[in-house]
């Protein structure tokens, strides 16, 4: 018995193995035709059966409920809500037997669960997509080529900047919902009682002789002596950290068209030579510089750094202002135009509707993803999510915009807004980006850590040549 | 276990069938069976697919697309280095945090196992950690351990000691998350062993005491012997869920190299860089070490007749 | 002789007077000092596994603004709200108001879900397991030690590379986005069959000798001596496994988009959205989210030892 056991253990493991991963396999083949009948499709085939024999039907289609994969975020759900009941009363309610469900998912959980709805085969119909992640399912043929249906002036709608997020080896997958752009945001009791003038259309300046170093440092306050101070002057993301924010420092060392600016090659799958440049370099040890060095940036910021008071400097988009309206409504902040080192950069960021492949109400998805991201829609989602609008001719009607601090935020945009990198892999090299900055705040070697990470990011792009 | 059976003369095949020939097998059959079609369905099968699924390129997103054979099992071993490291970020975890939970399950077990006023409350505040939710418990140790504003490092401050990055610096974010960790999870060993100390008659302490043995030779020679089983289960359990760690280091750390443990790797793999067929291959050998482990743990620890 | 024998004695009979004398001083002193220890672990253990908790009841009751003003410096202020003190976390979280309600906030909804799931679970896993585990500790059964590393050998595995293929069996049996997608897949528990066995091997096996000899069959050796004889640790693993599927967070985030069907655990993600979320609504919906299972820990203690008081039939 004594050995019994052993040899047994091993025959489970290795029939297991080799028997169940025979009929997995079977399953496996399976599992594509497997999907399909199973639940609600059958029902939603009877539809398409009776499409094609008459048109005239159309007034008495039967409901089509169109599955929408988005954030958990109820401010939004309340503008979609809206939106939807203004779609069903549209061109004389053609569009009134289209109702929308929801599959909300948390922010981060958003990907591993669309993910997961593809690889089971689920039922969607409208994906909302992060920015950079567009290319990345136009690559993996999750979301459609939508540049058929889109005019070159209907495009026109969108930014420019909108409009290259979301475009992939020259084929269009979806319209923008929302944009952004960081700007620096600052407590206004902190900075008077340091005595310093902000120019708000000035941008301060990165690097060891740049302004913003000296502003910074007037700003870091140690009451208490104890060499840890209360107050830090600046603050950048943390304590986790992101290509979104973390990123532009590096990239603003470089002029326009240089590798460090555009920050990865044409394709977006070289790293090498693009992120590890001496000017990023140069940069990216400054940024550590300010944690250590310095001491002027704090290497663990809790939640809400600036707004709670434990920095006096921070740089993030537009949604601070509705966390401060929300949440601290006796805090006062200014925002003033964000610092960079040689070219003024704003990284754009955007969610986009994008058309699952696998719709079978492809017509009505266009239609009402057409709406959403009309001025009409558009309208909705401001007047909820209160965020930086990507449909021109809106933005020109939002009071907001006019007017300092946002139409800053606007400008600035329009002017230096620049994609993030555009790569099909962008998903792969964030989370590389993350790690690599948080070995560079933890006090890594800067130069031997760009290196390495340039590498690591090269061969996690390897399998999209 | 090897005395018992060696005692009973070895039988052949057909004289133990004969043996339990009656229904005794078939009806004792019946008890265990719907779990068996439990984990067939719904543990085997999952498993069976991840096994097929290792020995394809498959990502979520563009489903099967070749056929590798076992590949991702010779890259794991031959061109992984991150594997390697995360396996030993791993067993980092592991040896730190398995025996302080047994230690220290069974220090507050023998502890909250006492009557005692107030001691329901407390037996109540070592569980309460099991029963929160990780996001939120995350964001609250987050907080307590932050350099510059964290109450612990007021407390050391306060003491005269240096501040200490217990998150960023890479060498102590694998203690403070073992830390966290046992914080979150020894409610459930104290939980399990307090029971089975309840179980533990009275009459052995009550002849312990006659033979004259103190506290601790209670708790060595009669508790622990008594406790054998449920120690056995603990042990076992803690293996199985230190090896695949994960949350925690979701939560805390995941932009941690020193951190990057097994299962997040996995995870990293599987649904970051559209790897799963790969991500799968590392399940498969997770799989395999921690078969042979608990196989070894459950004989080392086993009791006479289980 | 005699008086040697007497002398010692009577020197024997002083020395078991002072002896006891001293032992009873001494033990005062131990009980004395057992005390005092007895209370800096009280102490000890209120402020390592109820600290944290503390600072999370406490800021339940305040707006995010004080929240983060009273992070620091760390004082009594910080844990306690005792500057401001309201509700409105608590109603807004369980969606009381129009305003809550229609930006969907509906805990109470989410909490009744996750007891009906995890009621039915532990009602379940109470039947199959149990069943499961007298098979594994108290049948004479041959080689049914491969048989338990089959069902140990099932937790060996990551959830993440499992989550496709379990999501394909539900939605085979048609469950997928209905309550009992997260009832059906756990109603036997490999964790609770293990843990059970430990609790059932641990009864002298004459009690089942002696009711087969009074004419019982399995079943009702199962029912009438192991049940009855195991409450203790029936109720642990029940505490165990309903605590299971109340924190489970991912299996029903994927396998339940309805949002009338979210359980607590996702309805608590779900209030972090790329913005930043009201933390003291989520430090009040994680205080309601854990006060059930709580109440229910403490609430069982008292049948748990009061069982074990009231069956002598123990070894």
């Amino acid at each position: 018995m004594k050995k019994n056991i052993w040899i047994y253990a091993i025959a489970l493991v290795v029939v297991m193995s080799m028997v169940l991963a025979a009929c997995g396999g079977g399953a496996a083949t399976e599992a594509p035709s497997a999907e399909e009948p199973a639940g609600e499709e059958p029902a939603a085939e009877e539809p398409a059966g009776e499409e094609p024999s008459g048109e005239e039907a159309m007034e008495e289609k039967e409901p089509v409920v169109l599955t929408f994969i988005k954030i958990a975020d109820e401010l939004e759900a309340q503008a979609f809500d809206e939106m939807v009941a203004a779609f069903q009363q549209i061109e004389d309610g053609k569009w009134s037997h289209v109702s929308i469900e929801y599959d909300a998912k948390p922010f981060a959980e958003l990907f591993p669960a669309i993910e997961t709805s593809v690889a089971t085969g689920a039922k969607v119909d409208l994906i909302q997509a992060d920015g950079p992640d567009v290319k990345h399912f136009a690559w993996n043929g999750v979301i459609q080529d939508l540049s058929d249906y889109f005019t070159e002036e209907e495009l026109q709608q969108w930014f420019p900047q909108s409009v290259e997020d979301a475009t992939y080896e020259g084929g269009f997958y979806g319209p923008p919902e929302v944009q952004s752009c960081q700007m620096l945001w600052y407590r206004t009791d902190y900075v008077e009682a340091a005595g310093i003038e902000i120019d708000p259309d000035v941008s301060l300046t990165y690097g060891p002789d740049g302004t913003g170093l000296p502003v910074w440092q007037k700003l870091t306050v140690d009451e208490d002596g104890d060499g840890n101070p209360e107050v830090f002057g600046f603050q950048n993301n943390g304590p986790f950290w992101f290509d979104y924010l973390n990123r532009i420092p590096a990239r603003t060392n470089g002029v326009p068209g240089s590798p460090t600016y555009e920050g990865v090659s044409e394709d977006g799958l070289t790293h090498t030579g693009y992120f590890d440049t001496d000017e990023a370099i140069e940069a990216y040890q400054f940024d550590q510089d300010l944690f250590y060095e310095y001491g002027v940036r704090s290497i663990e910021p809790p939640p809400n750094a600036m707004l709670a008071g434990f920095s006096a400097m921070f740089i993030n988009q537009d949604l601070v202002v509705g966390i401060q309206r929300d949440q601290f409504p006796d805090v006062e902040i200014d925002a003033a135009a964000p610092p960079y080192w040689q070219t003024p950069m704003c990284q754009t960021g955007s969610w986009h509707y994008g058309i699952s492949t696998t719709t079978e109400h492809f017509e009505e998805t266009l239609a009402f993803v057409k709406y959403a991201s009309s001025d009409e829609g558009a309208a909705f989602i401001w007047k909820y999510k209160n965020q930086f609008p990507a449909n021109i001719n809106f933005l020109a009607t939002v009071e907001e915009y006019q007017t300092y601090p946002r139409s800053l935020m606007a400008e600035f945009f329009v002017e230096f807004g620049k994609s993030r990198i555009v790569s099909p892999g962008y998903t792969e090299y964030n989370a590389l980006f993350g790690q690599f900055y948080q070995a560079l705040v933890s006090g890594g070697d800067v130069e031997e850590l760009t290196r390495e990470y340039a590498q690591l990011m090269d061969e996690a792009m390897a399998k999209y040549k | 276990m090897a005395t018992t059976t060696s005692n009973i003369p070895r039988v052949g095949r057909q004289r133990w069938w004969q043996k339990y020939r009656n229904q005794y097998i078939l009806v004792g059959f019946l008890f265990v069976l719907p779990a068996l079609i439990n984990f067939a369905v719904f543990r085997y099968y999952p498993m069976a697919w991840a096994v097929n699924t290792s020995l394809w390129r498959y990502s979520l997103l563009r489903g099967f697309q070749e056929f590798v054979g076992i590949d991702h099992y010779i890259r794991a071993f031959t061109a992984d280095t991150q594997f390697i490291s995360s396996m030993k970020a791993t067993l980092y975890y592991v040896l730190g945090k398995v025996p302080l939970t047994i230690i220290l399950g069974l220090a507050l077990a023998s502890f909250a196992n006492q009557e005692r006023r107030g001691m329901g409350l407390m037996r109540a505040l070592i569980f309460i950690p099991v029963v929160t939710s990780f996001v939120v418990v995350s964001i609250v140790w987050g907080m307590v351990l932050n350099r510059d504003v964290g109450l612990m490092n007021a407390t050391l401050q306060g003491l005269g000691l240096p501040r200490m990055e217990f998150l960023t610096s890479p060498t102590n974010v694998m203690p403070t998350i073992i830390g966290i960790s046992l914080w979150k999870d020894v409610g459930y060993s104290v939980i399990i062993l307090v029971a089975g100390m309840r179980g533990i008659a009275q009459e052995f302490y009550d002849a312990a005491v006659v033979d004259g043995a103190n506290a601790w030779q209670r708790f060595r020679y009669v508790t622990v012997p008594m406790l054998r089983r449920h120690l056995m289960f603990v042990s076992v359990i803690s293996t199985l869920g230190a090896f695949q760690v994960f949350v925690p280091v979701y939560q805390l750390a995941p932009q941690q190299r020193n951190a990057q443990v097994i299962v997040y790797y996995i995870y990293q793999k599987g649904f970051i860089f559209g790897e799963m067929g790969y991500a799968s291959a590392l399940s498969v050998i997770l799989l395999l070490i921690l078969l042979f482990l608990s196989i070894f743990q459950i004989r080392v620890l086993r009791s006479e007749d289980v | 002789m005699a008086t040697s024998a007497e002398q010692k004695q009577s020197v024997m009979g002083l020395e078991i007077e002072e002896k006891a004398q001293r032992d009873r001083s001494r033990a005062q002193i131990r009980k004395w000092i057992g005390n005092i220890l007895t209370w800096l672990m009280y102490v000890a253990i209120v402020v390592v596994f109820a600290g944290p908790l503390i600072w999370v009841i406490g800021n339940s009751f305040r707006s995010s603004q004080t929240i983060w003003e009273n992070v620091f410096p760390v004082n009594y202020l910080t844990f306690l709200p005792f500057d401001e003190f309201f509700f409105d976390n608590y109603i807004e979280a369980l969606g009381l108001t129009p305003e809550a309600q229609g930006l969907g906030f509906n805990l109470g909804r989410s909490l009744m879900i996750s007891l009906g799931a995890a009621v039915s679970v532990v009602t379940l896993s109470l039947i199959f397991n149990t069943g499961a585990a007298y098979f594994f500790a108290r049948l004479k059964v041959p080689r049914k030690n491969i048989l338990l590393v089959y069902v140990i050998a099932t937790m060996m595995i990551p959830q993440q590379v499992v989550i496709v293929p379990l999501f394909l069996v539900v939605n085979q049996l048609g469950l997928i986005n209905t309550f009992w997608a997260m009832v059906v897949p756990w109603y036997a528990s490999p964790f609770i069959v293990f843990a059970l066995i430990g609790f059932f091997a641990e009864l002298p096996y004459e009690l089942d000798e002696a009711a087969i000899l009074d004419g019982a069959n399995l079943f009702q050796v199962l029912t009438r001596v192991i049940v009855p004889n195991a409450i203790p640790g029936l109720i642990t693993v029940s505490i165990l496994e309903f605590q299971f599927i109340w924190n489970e967070f991912f299996w029903p985030l994927v396998a339940v988009s309805n949002k009338s069907l979210q359980p607590v655990q996702v309805a608590i993600a779900n209030q972090f959205t790329d913005r930043d979320p009201q933390w003291g609504r989520v430090f009040a919906a994680m205080v309601l989210a854990s006060a059930p299972i709580v109440i229910l820990f403490i609430f069982t203690q008292r049948y748990f030892y009061r069982s074990v008081a009231l069956s002598g039939v123990k070894g």
